[in-house]
């Protein structure tokens, strides 16, 4: 028999009860729906009043505990554990989640020009993870045939009006007007009903099925797939808002340093600029860090750590950029105290922290973005 | 849970009762997240990547035959398969020629009781205790290195070293091991 190693040895040894719930739990409420598809499939294929009746009979027919059995989703919770200042003084909280699937990571940091108090994080990131389920579904209930996979528009409406089959939505920015058909349903809850059950008043969002021209361009029809009830006040799904919040992850090959998902100005390469053929290849990593030095074409940048890395580029790519490029995002001057990002290739066993101008593939300015209109501010 | 008992397991889920899905979950997601990281070097990408390979699994596991490889070692594939797509998405590469021993490598050993508990045994004996606390956060509560890191308030790196010296020590404590 083959020797077992240490690490088989361990993961077969875990007590029953030290686990990652979390995880186990994400997987089993996918596995503890059943047959979730073949429920919508079938619902979608019955005329309007055989689904309503359907639904009656489910309605009728089911206990309390047994009706979770047909919710398309369960609904998401994402809870605050900590909140407090960063190494960014910005506020930063630590979530944990439950029937959400797509979270990106545990840490969330607060843009500077926003404000938010942990609950309001909480409900952020709760809409999130709705609009997620939401999208999950649309995407599992689209027709094959689909070109584009159908979406939920991202943001909150009110139902201001139904006029037999066309429903009329509000929304700050969009209204808009929906059409009723009998592959349409309403979804509350994340229980799919009649369409009929939608009512004025009503805070939704809609998914559509568009379909195209083989040669792309706009879409020819659209086909209201759901309206689908939200859970929490409208602000929360307003994509402003939801920009507000930033993921911050371990760096791309750096764990010991953290990143933050920011908008970005290129800085290296730029104006036709190609270093493709003359990076070397190698694993590839990620850093990003305040100036420390600039001096020609090496910079130094502290990293989330303290740790400084260093990187030559090909040419001096900050005094480049603050001569040719600067006059086309507001005369934004990059300088020491400026937040960059690099992304560079390593082989094995180099010094991650020093970067050579083969190494480097490109140099990028963080800014704040929360709404395109807003001015442009660094980082 | 041993070899025959897995079978059993498999047999009930496939006998409508989904809930037992949970018994092959927990033997195997941490390992099997270790390995998507090992793979992909993101954590969250590896827990997305381990939790879709368990959900297809499920959803397939009328085609799996046990007469031809373990669960483990098709679960194992579908998620390999998966980090390679992902990976061929980001344009990234990786050598597939050591995929299969990486994977090996992640897979719990069936073990008898008696084993386990030398295991358990001889990880409460590890010195300095720092060393027990790093193994049963890795490789039993399932959290990853930078989760430890901040929980200890400790560099990464000084995890690893940790991971690596406690796994000498009990590979001195337990002779039958590799």
């Amino acid at each position: 028999m083959a020797k077992i190693t240490v690490d088989q040895a361990l993961l077969a040894s875990h007590d029953p009860a030290s686990m990652n719930p979390l995880f186990i739990n994400r997987v089993m409420d996918v596995v503890e729906q059943p047959k979730m598809n073949t429920l919508f499939a079938s619902l979608q294929r019955m005329p309007k009043f055989a689904l309503a009746l359907a639904v009656i009979a489910t309605l009728l027919a089911v206990s309390g505990t047994t009706y979770a059995a047909y919710q398309l989703w369960f609904k998401p919770n994402a809870t605050v554990q900590q909140f407090g200042q960063n190494q960014e003084g910005r506020n930063e909280a630590l979530v944990t989640f439950k029937n959400c699937q797509n979270q990106a990571s545990t840490r969330y940091e607060v843009k500077s020009n926003a404000s938010l108090t942990a609950p309001q994080v909480e409900q952020l990131l709760r809409a999130r993870c709705e609009m997620d389920a939401i999208n999950k579904w649309a995407l599992s209930a689209s027709p094959t045939t689909t070109e584009a996979p159908p979406m939920a528009y991202p943001g909150a409406f009110t139902v201001t009006k139904i006029d037999g089959t066309k429903v009329s939505l509000h929304n700050p920015t969009y209204d808009t007007t929906v059409t009723v058909t009998e592959k349409s349903i309403a979804i509350i809850n994340g229980v799919p009903v009649a369409a009929s059950s939608i009512k004025v008043g009503d805070l939704v969002t809609y998914v559509e099925h568009y379909t195209y021209n083989p040669g792309g361009g706009h879409p020819t029809s659209r086909t209201l797939l759901a309206i689908v009830t939200l859970q929490l006040p409208a602000e929360f799904y307003d994509t402003t808002m939801q920009n507000m919040v930033a993921t911050r992850k371990a760096c791309y090959g750096n764990p010991t340093e953290s990143c933050i998902e920011s908008g970005l100005i290129d800085v290296y390469p730029r104006n036709g600029e190609n270093n493709m053929a003359t990076v070397e290849p190698g694993d590839n990593f990620e850093v990003q860090g305040r100036i420390v030095k600039h001096d020609g074409n090496t910079v130094s940048l502290r990293a989330s750590s303290g740790a400084v890395y260093t990187f030559t580029a090909p040419h001096d790519v900050i005094a480049k950029f603050n001569t040719e490029n600067s006059a086309g995002y507001e005369n934004t001057k990059i300088g020491v105290g400026d937040m960059l990002m690099i992304l560079y290739t390593k082989k094995q066993g180099e010094d991650p922290k020093a970067i050579q101008p083969n190494q480097l593939r490109s140099v990028s300015l963080l800014i704040e973005l929360i709404s395109k209109q807003d001015p442009l501010k660094k980082y | 849970m041993s070899a025959m008992n897995e079978s059993k397991v498999i047999q009930r889920i496939l006998a409508g009762q989904p809930n037992a899905y949970v018994d092959l979950v927990k033997r195997y997601h941490v390992g099997l997240i270790i390995h998507c990281e090992q793979l992909v070097k993101d954590r969250d990408e590896a827990e997305d990547i381990a939790q879709e390979a368990f959900i297809r699994a499920y959803k397939n596991l009328k085609k799996f035959k046990p007469e031809q490889s373990r669960f483990s070692t098709w679960l194992y594939k579908i998620a390999t398969n998966l980090a390679l797509d992902y990976l061929r998405k980001q344009k990234r590469h990786v050598r597939t020629e050591d995929i299969e021993l990486l994977a090996e490598a992640t897979q719990p050993a069936f073990l008898e009781e008696e084993q386990k508990n030398a295991v358990r045994a001889a990880v409460a004996k590890l010195e300095p205790p720092e060393y027990k606390e790093v193994i049963e956060a890795y490789y039993w509560h399932g959290q990853s290195y930078t989760q430890i890191a901040q929980i200890m308030n400790k560099p990464v790196s000084t995890i690893g070293t940790y991971i690596r010296r406690a796994k000498a020590q009990l590979k001195g404590e337990l002779l039958w091991l590799k």
